[in-house]
């Protein structure tokens, strides 16, 4: 019930918690963002849901064009990339827990280990994966220009390729933004036991992100 | 931190939530790493499975379904999807309206799929109580269009659902005051619903295929986009595996196209 900051300034600023008026406790706060996070998360998976549904239509209308676009793309950077990502997903969760253990030192580093995955993930897509392909024609739409193509409607694997991987990359993005400004508030100190909003939700959205990819991943990369 | 022993609240007069800090469940580091090796073990198992399939289908002849691989797929994908939404997520510990929030989100993306997969999964059986005929690549919807192969789409008026269409299509038309008898009807109906305006689409995308005419490779819509025969056949195929004889009967098919297209323009005014 700590709406009436009576704690001194020497205590660290997570035990000096700033609870909104509307609220009756940091405990019915950190719940209430939890709940509007998962209801907003819930809108993510829609949003993804159109794309997986566009690429269920087509597969099932052009199975070849899915087949020969899924062949040109490489397992092993895929894989990679899964890998990364399943790791950050996991240091996240692990600087969840220490930020309910109260390891600030921990709870920093893996904050930042995370960060830094999913800038390796962004590398490795970007420098293995679109930046070969576009220049060699296999872009979306109109702009595919990639003379080997061997059915007509390849175009539209791609723009099911790219359309989904890009909007992913976003979501990287945006959750590699949201941890680095969680990093530096962890810096001052303001996550502790019991009051951890912050990793908690950015960390949902985190392993939103990594949820997604767990998706795509056989999707584009595994067809045969 | 707990405040429970405070005598009075003011934010909680009423002692609602006196003493009332749910536990935050701490889940253990090991708890985590052991999700973490079993998600990279599945993935492993999933690039495993693609490679088994691929050896099996290229090395020893064999046909795999294509549901065999989708299959095997996303189901390591929903047991890996289930496995951080449980422990990464801390859904298993959390209060079940989170939990609840996203099953019924699942529920919605199933619906979100399901009507579309039925829509085109059975387009063929609907077009046959629908129409006489099916025509691949549809007519766009409207009837009294020039086809690819030159023949002209009509209404088949012998289906129950069309018949059942046509004598609703009448009363309204009697209700409404807009015909007095049955030869008034077909007069309406000639202008009004079997009407071209002159179109000929059929060579564009329509709802049951796509026939992309975009893009810069030279040669690779030939095959799907009959406009491309008529025009501009002559630029470079070098790299068309499609060139040859069966090239010169297109183009022979694209004239007569053409030429129907021409009349099909200048209809003979329809007796009213």
């Amino acid at each position: 019930m700590a709406t009436i900051n009576t704690r001194p300034e020497s205590q660290p600023l997570w035990q000096r918690p700033k609870v909104a008026h509307h609220f009756r406790s940091h405990d019915e706060e950190f719940d209430a963002s939890k709940l509007g996070m998962w209801l907003f998360l819930a809108t993510e998976v829609l949003l993804f849901g159109g794309i997986f549904l566009a690429y269920t239509i087509f597969r099932y209308w052009y199975p070849e064009a899915f087949r020969n676009g899924s062949g040109y793309l490489s397992p092993f950077f895929g894989g990679l990339n899964t890998v990364v990502l399943l790791i950050s997903s996991w240091t996240m969760a692990m600087s969840i827990h220490y930020a309910q253990t109260n390891q600030q030192t921990k709870l920093r580093v893996f904050l930042m280990v995370t960060f830094l995955a999913g800038l390796a993930f962004l590398v490795i897509k970007l420098v293995f994966e679109y930046i070969p392909k576009w220049s060699l024609g296999k872009r979306p739409g109109i702009w595919f220009n990639f003379p080997g193509a061997s059915d007509p409607h390849e175009p539209i694997w791609w723009s099911i390729y790219y359309g989904a991987t890009s909007l992913h990359a976003l979501h990287v993005i945006i959750g590699m933004s949201l941890i680095f400004w969680v990093f530096t508030r962890s810096l001052k100190g303001m996550y502790g036991p019991k009051h951890y909003t912050g990793v908690e939700v950015v960390g949902l959205y985190w392993h939103l992100v990594d949820l997604i990819w767990i998706f795509l991943f056989p999707l584009l990369y595994l067809i045969h | 931190m707990s405040h429970a022993q405070a005598a009075f609240d003011p934010a909680d007069p009423h002692g609602f939530h006196a003493g009332e800090e749910h536990g935050h469940h701490i889940v253990s580091a090991r708890m985590l790493t052991t999700i973490l090796l079993v998600l990279l073990a599945l993935t492993g198992l999933t690039v495993a499975a693609a490679q088994v399939e691929t050896y099996i289908q290229h090395e020893m002849g064999i046909h795999i379904p294509v549901w065999i691989n989708v299959v095997v797929a996303m189901s390591i994908a929903v047991v890996k999807g289930a496995l951080v939404c449980l422990f990464f997520m801390q859904l298993r510990y959390d209060t079940p309206i989170n939990g609840a929030i996203f099953l019924f989100c699942l529920l919605t993306l199933f619906l979100f799929f399901l009507f579309p997969l039925i829509d085109i999964s059975s387009r063929g059986e609907v077009d046959s109580a629908k129409r006489g005929e099916i025509v691949a690549g549809g007519i766009g919807g409207k009837h009294g269009k020039v086809l690819p192969d030159g023949t002209k789409t009509t209404l088949p008026d012998n289906t129950p659902l069309y018949l059942f269409v046509k004598q609703a299509y009448y009363e309204n038309l009697l209700k409404e005051g807009k015909i007095h008898n049955e030869a008034e009807f077909q007069a309406y109906v000639e202008e009004h619903y079997l009407h071209g305006h002159g179109h000929a689409e059929s060579n564009l995308s329509t709802a049951n295929a796509s026939r992309p005419r975009f893009g810069i490779t030279p040669g690779l819509f030939d095959a799907t986009d009959p406009a491309a025969h008529g025009a501009g056949h002559s630029a470079a195929h070098g790299a068309d595996d499609h060139s040859g004889p069966a090239d010169g009967h297109a183009d022979e098919h694209a004239e007569d196209h053409a030429d129907e297209h021409a009349e099909s323009e200048h209809p003979a005014p329809a007796p009213h």
